[in-house]
């Protein structure tokens, strides 16, 4: 039963999809799945948000009632918009050239999504901060009747009153029309997001670079024994991991094929990032003022299509951001860690001292074993590379991890609450985890992207030998 | 300025030489294969742990204090351990998550119910000599929760 909630969500993404590349060329079926979980379940998390602020409490009939209805008004949307154009509902799959790499992919897959969930069973609950802050907040939403409220200014500060609620909301939605433990839904949502985030890389690696290459920078992070304990820890960090993958991705196809469609699901993608952690925030805004400098300022560039692409953006961002602005506005208190009164408190940390705790902690983490040498291989991809790193839409993909990684040095030397080596040493893996992903896409996209003229799907013309 | 247009001209970049190309596929193979080797040793190992320690079981020691305070908003928990010791605030939202929806409140004496998770359970006792609080509950990790006005209703609640 709890599997068809999760099918449910996966409909509504696909509909959701299907509905904005109706003008444009077909995303390809294997991006449209990961894609589809993805937005499906984003939405589910905000319809039942949305059903918490109208009831203002938990509500299962309301939220089922709520998804069923969205569910029918999209395939009604879908099919007015399709017939209009001749099309039909529901997109025919292609199997034009036979797809010998995608059935290794999905084989591949099948077989390690078992050996996932079996690893990921050893700890049913989740990690630490899973079963501390997120499945604690999931459990207190589902039982707490109309004091849901006091997540935000009553539970103790360790409980981060001030993060958003994706993930939590997520679950309960499975669980409002499941009725199904929390302790499985939890775990299932985590295989299926660690699972999804693997085939999202593949599949938008496959629209740039060989098949061949994308399955091995799949199998690279998929075989990864700490990705795979850190994606199945139950932390909100491999939402956050899929998201900007997902919005890099999308970035990138927006980018080259000037769809506005796309541009919309940018703007979904990079709204629901917001609602993870406040991470996504910070993400969201660094990603957003490249892509407009990008658009703008960029003189080769169509001007009128990129104000489209740019007001596709904000109409998608507008569709799920919501959920953060009404959180943060109205319900979250201010974050204890970021958002202090420098002027009052004394930093410790912001001096020399904390940028050499800072450096040496990241030369540690990039040698560490738990990452088999991962960090060392992006490294010199990166420097052998140099170059391709600023080139034409790339450079989007490079500034936006300098500057985001320039927020966090930012905030780790601004620490007031903490030690710096003790918070560095319990968060800087987290980042390094859910930064993984959207990076190998980044020096996979760049190092081997194939020229724009060959399409990955037609036999490469440089392989061809002469006669 | 001609050297400027030529260095714009050359700025495309080229596309990695084959050598480079096969180089880091190779790398990328050798680490995908070790990743494999440490995966397969990691499933092992949860077979192991599995075997010894089927279930994971989070906040044990407050087991069974749940169903007593069962609708009530708020209950204060008293430590005199330190919570800055990573152990310790494990235990506080162990009891957090075993006894949620439940707030605890942390070293509030003030609610009606309170938990005493201390060191010595003869703490527990003076705390709640202090405070004029008496047990209602212990369980068998030595885990008490005491009322306050116990006394105002006296054997209404046991």
């Amino acid at each position: 039963m709890f599997l068809l909630a999760y099918f449910i969500s996966f409909l509504m993404g696909f509909l959701i999809l299907h509905l904005l590349t109706r003008n444009s060329k077909k995303i390809p079926f294997l991006l449209i799945v990961p894609l589809a979980v993805g937005i499906g379940l984003g939405f589910s998390a905000a319809v039942t948000f949305l059903s918490f602020l109208l009831f203002n409490k938990f509500n299962p009939p309301a939220i089922t009632c709520f998804m069923l209805g969205l569910l029918m008004l999209l395939f009604l949307l879908n099919l007015f918009f399709h017939q209009k154009q001749n099309n039909t509902p529901i997109p025919p799959v292609s199997w034009d050239n036979p797809p010998l790499i995608d059935l290794a992919a999905c084989a591949l897959w099948t077989v390690l999504s078992f050996v996932i969930y079996f690893i990921a069973s050893k700890h049913p609950f989740g990690q630490w901060d899973a079963w501390a802050l997120w499945n604690m907040k999931t459990k207190f939403l589902v039982l707490s009747g109309d004091s849901w409220r006091s997540i935000f200014d009553k539970l103790h500060w360790h409980t981060q009153p001030d993060y958003p609620l994706l993930l939590p909301f997520i679950n309960v939605w499975i669980h409002a029309f499941s009725g199904a433990p929390l302790q499985q839904i939890s775990l299932t949502t985590a295989v299926l997001f660690a699972m999804s985030c693997n085939i999202l890389l593949y599949a938008g690696l496959r629209q740039f670079i060989k098949k061949e290459i994308a399955l091995l920078a799949s199998s690279l992070l998929l075989l990864h024994p700490y990705y795979v304990f850190c994606a199945t820890a139950q932390y909100a960090d491999i939402l956050l991991a899929f998201y900007l993958l997902a919005s890099l991705i999308i970035a990138m196809i927006m980018l080259t094929t000037k769809n506005a469609g796309s541009a919309v699901l940018l703007g979904m993608l990079l709204g629901l990032l917001t609602f993870i952690k406040n991470e996504g925030l910070v993400m969201m805004m660094v990603l957003i003022s490249l892509l407009v400098a990008y658009l703008l300022w960029n003189k080769e560039k169509d001007q009128k299509s990129s104000f489209q692409q740019l007001q596709g953006i904000f109409i998608g961002l507008i569709l799920t951001i919501w959920t953060t602005i009404f959180f943060k506005l109205f319900l979250a208190p201010p974050n204890r860690d970021i958002l202090i009164d420098y002027a009052a408190r004394e930093l410790r940390f912001f001096n020399g001292q904390g940028v050499w705790l800072i450096f040496s902690a990241l030369g540690r983490e990039i040698l560490h074993e738990r990452w088999c040498h991962i960090w060392i291989f992006i490294l010199f991809i990166f420097f052998a590379g140099f170059q391709k790193f600023f080139y034409k839409e790339r450079k989007i993909l490079s500034l936006f991890f300098i500057v985001y990684g320039g927020v966090v040095i930012i905030i780790y030397l601004t620490t007031a609450n903490f030690d710096l080596a003790w918070r560095l040493k319990s968060t800087l893996g987290r980042i390094f985890f859910y930064l993984l992903p959207s990076l190998l896409f980044c020096c996979f996209y760049t190092f081997w992207r194939l020229p724009e003229h060959t399409k990955p799907e037609s036999p490469n013309p440089r392989s061809k030998k002469k006669p | 300025m001609s050297l400027v247009s030529n260095i714009k001209l050359t700025f495309p970049p080229r596309q990695p030489r084959s050598f480079s190309k096969f180089f880091f596929v190779l790398c990328l193979l050798a680490i995908t294969l070790f990743n494999a080797v440490d995966l397969i040793k990691t499933v092992k190992d949860v077979y192991m742990f599995k075997k010894v320690l089927p279930y994971q079981n989070i906040g044990y020691k407050f087991a069974g204090l749940e169903e007593f305070v069962k609708g009530e908003e708020i209950v204060g928990y008293y430590t005199d351990n330190d919570l800055n010791q990573q152990e310790h605030s494990k235990q506080f939202s162990h009891a957090q998550f075993i006894l949620a929806p439940t707030i605890l409140d942390l070293n509030n004496l003030e609610h009606e119910y309170i938990i005493f998770f201390c060191s010595k359970e003869s703490v527990a006792w003076q705390e709640m000599e202090k405070i004029g609080a008496a047990p209602w509950r212990r369980n068998q990790f030595g885990v008490i929760l005491a009322r306050k006005d116990i006394f105002a209703n006296p054997g209404s609640h046991f």
